[in-house]
């Protein structure tokens, strides 16, 4: 939570999983306060709040961001994607379904930020190779340190030539 | 806290806040926020400016908006090819999610003494493009930053523009972290040379980063000497100045003899 919290309001508009949301915030409230405490979506979470650890990683405009370095403010007029927006009730997408295939889930608390991380660099390079997907993931931090299993799991759908 | 988000330079200055907060990617400025510093009155957002944003080869300069993020500099073709040493501390720099927010004017300003970005900028001899209401004038980045968090940049203007006004057939950047990723540098450095000139600058041993010019006719020893003395690192969490000193000599030494080859 930003320590002190502004009285002056703005009105934003954005999509947040293809989802039109129109809400009226305090310019200093925090795009990951906004998801979680306004729109009740829990998965991102706040660890270390200065950008760190990546477990409060959305996609913004295509682009996985820190939740906690973004004012709500700026996102007006983007398109957020979080974990819920990930799969489908009862469909894990092909990622999510690999961290399940590989036991890459210890505690949990970094997966959705691992799971946006590894879905946009599956999206964006989907012929990463093993050092390109430690280095796309570099910006999560694991504390159980079960990366392996977590770098399995995203080269598993990544291009099967370039892994060599 | 007020918040703008002016899409014209018209807009920008029609806000009429001098004393306002400038915010770029946010990346050093809203963990500030976060630890306590008060909230500013107005913040002015320049991420929507046409004006400073983008990469333009304009003749032999290379022309980069402040506003651009540090993932689309890494993604230019320009700085791929022409701009080695650049490109290499921008690949050295923070996560993709820090990249993806934040920008080179943001480093520039943030004047921190191991500013990633910025060794390789003072090595390039970077001119900066500031303006104000009634006009701009152009800054050498080894003049524009004073002290760390601090520039001759006035409460009345905004960096637009940094202009790279030559490249160089070899140039690296290197540097020391405690990880890979995410780390604030123990020591960096980087080296531009041609023929007859060789530059380098240094960062993480002294306020400021520092450049060191004219060194071609010097040898690779009394180089490294002139540096030592030069230098004055600190003790920190990530290393003593002790080690400081003996790792940037090291280094150095190393990536001397392989580019004086």
């Amino acid at each position: 939570m930003l320590i002190s919290e502004s009285k002056d309001l703005q009105k934003i508009e954005l999509t947040v999983n293809n989802q039109k949301i129109v809400s009226e915030i305090s310019t200093s409230l925090r795009l990951l306060d906004f998801i979680r405490n306004e729109l009740d979506l829990t998965g991102a979470k706040e660890v270390c709040a200065e950008g760190e650890c990546g477990a409060c990683t959305v996609i913004m405009d295509g682009k996985i961001v820190n939740s906690c370095l973004v004012l709500a403010v700026e996102a007006d007029g983007s398109a957020i994607v979080t974990i819920e927006g990930i799969g489908k009730k009862n469909e894990l997408s092909e990622l999510q379904q690999a961290f399940v295939d590989y036991h890459s889930v210890q505690c949990g608390y970094c997966i959705p930020g691992m799971i946006l991380a590894g879905e946009q660099l599956v999206k964006d390079n989907p012929n990463a190779t093993i050092e390109e997907i430690k280095y796309g993931i570099s910006g999560n931090i694991c504390r159980c340190t079960g990366y392996t299993k977590i770098i399995d799991a995203v080269s598993s759908l990544t291009s099967k030539d370039a892994k060599k | 806290m007020k918040y703008y988000r002016p899409k014209t330079f018209d807009e920008y200055f029609a806000i009429g806040k001098p004393n306002s907060t400038l915010l770029a990617g946010g990346t050093d400025l809203i963990p500030r926020y976060e630890r306590g510093k008060e909230l500013p009155a107005t913040i002015i957002d320049l991420k929507k400016l046409p004006d400073f944003i983008g990469i333009n080869e304009v003749g032999n300069n290379l022309e980069i908006g402040a506003a651009t993020t540090i993932e689309d500099i890494k993604n230019n073709d320009s700085i791929k090819k022409k701009y080695t040493a650049l490109r290499q501390s921008i690949i050295d720099f923070g996560s993709v999610q820090i990249r993806n927010r934040a920008t080179i004017g943001g480093n520039i300003c943030n004047a921190s003494p191991s500013g990633d970005t910025l060794p390789a900028l003072y090595a390039y001899d970077a001119q900066l493009l500031v303006h104000n209401r009634n006009g701009n004038r152009v800054i050498s980045i080894r003049d524009f930053i004073l002290n760390p968090g601090k520039t001759v940049i006035k409460n009345d203007e905004v960096l637009q523009t940094i202009l790279i006004p030559e490249s160089y057939s070899k140039a690296i950047f290197k540097k020391l972290g405690l990880r890979e990723a995410m780390a604030i540098s123990v020591v960096n450095f980087a080296i531009v040379c041609e023929d007859n000139k060789l530059t380098i600058a240094v960062g993480a041993v002294a306020p400021t980063i520092l450049i060191f010019r004219e060194l071609e006719k010097l040898s690779t020893e009394q180089i490294l000497n002139k540096i030592d003395k030069t230098i004055s690192p600190i003790d920190d969490i990530r290393a003593t100045a002790k080690y400081r000193r003996k790792v940037l000599r090291n280094m150095l030494e190393f990536e001397l003899n392989k580019i004086r080859k």
